[in-house]
């Protein structure tokens, strides 16, 4: 038995005798009466997707063109809530010799599966009917009630689906990406899909900090050619570290307790980068180790804006590692990736300039705080040592007396907003077309948490003035529940409780009751000086 | 005549007095030497003197303060610059001078996976004004001049594709100066064959469209001079240095600035009553660099060639 989508998109079950060669012919015949199936469900995709919920119109044959000669038959029940699945199929082995599957041989077989559904997915128990011959009643055929394994059975949309399957009693499981044989149906399926659903509808956050689409001409999204400002120093003039030195002899280290560091905390690894040393190198291309395999990425550090990213290197081969360009925007680090040559602004966190332009890189959060704060949190941290093989007096700060005057050394957007003073730490977030600022000295001297809104998302603000620290993370679950936190003190990393009883760390992870292992969902926000960020997002507003 | 005889000694004396009235730059040091080709010796009324001048200028010393430090980026910084000058003495006393440069500089971080930087073009020129008070002859052995000159920014100063370039890598200064200098001299014998020579100069540096000033420079130098026979003369002079840190939106820049004490010797060869040639070098004795941090010279080297007509 063939599953086959009609050409005139009627259902077409053809019944045939299954020869196991596949020939050239076919395959292209498939392909093509596949494509306006593929094009259809691509253009889907591409739109804003609909909130699914199985309905009758989901009523119909199908089928995986890579597996094609069995296939599925699918009834909703909306009334019952519930879904009934038969899947034609094959034995799990060859028959025997020289002799092929044909009609009424033993080699066709069959299973039904029933069980309740929710939102988009059905969870059905498998029954396996086991005996039984061609139109007959002897042998007689038996199932075990209790079932042989589960299937989940998943819409994306109208037009495509996976079956999970676990068939205990056979040892078989796997996925199967399920698509109509025939799109007649697909109308009514969309039809069906109520307005206002009981799916949770959390707002995504925007990717980028900056314009959703920005205009690239003539390869950068920068438009004015003077914005980008050559340092000086030159390409890698500012030496990226490429094999950094960790410690975990903290006692050692004669490190100042209320040295800024950059905390990070990626897999097993938990390490501190100090300012004073990123000060004179502003790039380390390190390895962290995740679930035992090594992952590379990118922490800078920009000591003109004060701020701190870490990105995944990228996957391409030979295009892992970024350099400092010696150019600024907005007095702020450009980095290059060193195999394919992009620019890429720092606290845009996107590529300004090259053939990737408005690329964004893959995140990860970072925790700016004190020394002693972070090595409160993390005893169990390494830091990152003076011996980097570079010539530098890591005491002696490069830049004079940047930090304490409201001097500038490169020019920068919207340089006239005076509300705050221009080297003021803030934390920042920004959240489609709005931007706020949380300075870190008006946090208070204990641990202040902010149950706040920016744009369309609920967020959660931590930070001490004493500890030095301030993160910002969206508090509403991926299930769309709206946590609402209290500070929780002297229990660094923990900062945060929520109404749950769930408490949680500065990197947004739960680390104590029923949600324990769950991750708040980053945001865009990262710790900047004044200037910088009202540079880059003007208009943000600041949390008094 | 005695004023040929002593043209190559008062030549090359003036040379190092002058050597850097020029600009500093983000490194203090990239600066080119726009009045080194400028003969600035005392002429007779109607003398047109034509000089080219050609210095190579190694900018990759690291220091911090006055302690050179290991430089792990295998850094090569260097500008070249071409300087066409002429003088003509409207009297005995008053001369005008100009000149036109040409510039190219180079930088390439051995470390970096990018390629080399490279800039050139037409660079700023020069005015100048100078009187002569008292000059040397049979009957005086003192010489004094005074000058006045101004700097045009007659080249590029936005070079670069999708970046414009730092500052330093830029040919011209993109602003207009001031210069004032004095110089005296004084001949140890009658034929005015060995000389002490001493200079001094203050460049003021105005404001580009981007807001940058390079620092105001004073130099210091003094020296003696020998000719051996009416065609050849040599010359050793200590030169002191001073800059100002560079601005930018009227902030000083950090690592900018500082005070250089270089020797320079130099030698000369009339080949003719009217064609003169010259080597000259510069090497660093001492420097204390402002801020913690500075790529400053490492050497320099030039070759002058002068028509009297």
């Amino acid at each position: 038995m063939t599953f086959k989508p009609n050409p005139n998109h009627n259902l077409a079950l053809v019944l045939r005798i299954r020869t196991r060669s596949v020939g050239l012919l076919r395959n292209c015949l498939l392909a093509s009466l596949l494509l306006p199936f593929f094009l259809l469900s691509q253009a889907a995709m591409a739109q804003s997707p609909p909130i699914m919920v199985l309905n009758s119109g989901l009523n119909d044959a199908w089928y995986a063109p890579e597996t094609d000669g069995q296939g599925f038959f699918i009834t909703i029940y909306p009334e019952l809530g519930s879904v009934s699945l038969a899947w034609f199929t094959y034995d799990t082995e060859l028959p025997s010799g020289e002799s092929q599957a044909n009609l009424g041989d033993a080699g066709h077989r069959w299973l039904t599966a029933v069980g309740p559904f929710s939102g988009n997915t059905a969870t059905l128990t498998i029954y396996v009917t086991r005996g039984g011959l061609f139109n007959s009643v002897v042998p007689a055929t038996s199932t075990d009630l209790a079932g042989d394994g589960t299937i989940t059975l998943e819409f994306r949309d109208c037009t495509s689906g996976v079956v999970s399957y676990d068939i205990t009693s056979l040892g078989k499981s796997g996925q199967i990406p399920i698509q109509r044989v025939a799109t007649g149906n697909i109308p009514l399926c969309e039809a069906l899909i109520p307005e206002d659903p009981e799916v949770c509808t959390r707002p995504e956050p925007d990717k980028s900090h900056g314009p959703n689409n920005p205009t690239v001409t003539n390869g950068t999204i920068i438009s004015r050619r003077t914005d980008i400002v050559d340092g000086g120093p030159g390409p890698d003039g500012i030496p990226p570290l490429e094999t950094p030195a960790f410690t975990s002899n903290l006692d050692s280290t004669g490190l100042d307790p209320e040295e800024l560091v950059v905390g990070v905390k990626v897999g097993n690894d938990i390490r501190a980068y100090p300012h004073d040393i990123m000060n004179w190198h502003e790039v380390v291309n390190d390895t962290f180790t995740t679930n035992g395999s090594s992952e590379n990425a990118t922490l800078s550090y920009c000591p003109l804006t004060g701020s701190a990213m870490l990105w995944k290197s990228f996957m391409e081969p030979g295009d892992e590692t970024f350099g400092t360009s010696g150019m600024l925007f907005n007095s702020n680090l450009i980095l290059y990736d060193r195999e394919r040559v992009n620019y890429w602004s720092q606290m845009l966190e996107q590529a300004v300039v090259g053939t990737d332009v408005t690329r964004i890189p893959d995140r990860l959060p970072v925790v700016e705080t004190s020394w002693a704060t972070w090595k409160t949190m993390y005893p169990e941290t390494k830091l990152l040592t003076r011996d980097t093989g570079f010539s530098r007096d890591y005491d002696d700060y490069p830049y004079g007396d940047y930090l304490e005057t409201e001097r500038l050394i490169f020019p920068v957007n919207n340089s006239n907003d005076f509300r705050l003073w221009k080297k003021t730490r803030v934390l920042g977030i920004n959240v489609g077309d709005s931007s706020k600022v949380y300075p870190i000295n008006v946090f208070s001297n204990a641990v202040e948490v902010i149950n706040d809104t920016t744009g369309d998302m609920q967020t959660v603000v931590a930070g001490s003035s004493d500890l030095n620290f301030g993160v910002v993370y969206n508090r509403q679950l991926e299930d769309c529940t709206v946590l609402e936190f209290e500070a929780v003190q002297n229990r660094l990393p923990i900062v945060m409780r929520d109404n749950e009883g769930n408490e949680w760390d500065a990197f947004g992870v739960a680390v104590n009751g029923d949600r324990a292992g769950q991750h708040l969902e980053k945001t865009n926000s990262y710790i900047a000086y004044w200037f910088a960020w009202t540079a880059f997002f003007p208009g943000a507003d600041i949390h008094q | 005549m005695i004023f040929r005889t002593l043209k190559p000694v008062l030549g090359l004396l003036l040379y190092f007095g002058l050597q850097n009235l020029a600009y500093a730059a983000t490194c203090s040091c990239a600066g080119v030497p726009l009045l080194a080709s400028i003969d600035t010796s005392a002429k007779e009324k109607g003398q047109l003197f034509i000089t080219y001048n050609a210095e190579n200028h190694q900018i990759s010393d690291l220091v911090s303060g006055s302690q050179d430090v290991p430089d792990e980026t295998d850094r090569d910084r260097h500008s070249f610059s071409q300087v066409l000058s002429a003088s003509y003495a409207m009297t005995d006393r008053w001369s005008v001078s100009a000149l036109v440069s040409y510039v190219r500089h180079t930088r390439d971080i051995g470390s970096s996976f990018l390629g080399k930087t490279t800039s050139s073009g037409i660079g700023d020129s020069v005015l100048l004004l100078r009187y002569t008070p008292l000059f040397i002859t049979p009957f005086s052995r003192h010489e004094v001049s005074l000058g006045l000159g101004s700097r045009i920014p007659t080249g590029d100063d936005d070079y670069g594709d999708l970046f414009i370039l730092s500052e330093d890598m830029q040919p011209s200064t993109g602003a207009f100066g001031g210069i004032l200098w004095t110089s005296y001299s004084y001949a140890f014998n009658q034929a005015a064959t060995l000389q002490f020579n001493t200079s001094a100069n203050y460049t003021y540096n105005g404001v580009n469209e981007r807001e940058y000033r390079f620092g105001h420079e004073f130099n210091f130098a003094m020296g003696l001079g020998h000719s051996i026979g009416t065609r050849f003369s040599y010359s050793a002079a200590v030169r002191y240095r001073s800059t100002r840190p560079d601005r930018r939106l009227g902030f000083e820049i950090p690592n900018t600035g500082g005070k250089w004490v270089d020797f320079i010797p130099a030698v000369s060869y009339a080949v003719t009553d009217k064609f003169q040639l010259g080597l000259s070098g510069r090497i660093p004795v001492a420097r204390n660099l402002n801020g913690v941090l500075q790529f400053t010279t490492s050497y320099a080297y030039a070759f002058s060639a002068s028509y009297a007509f």
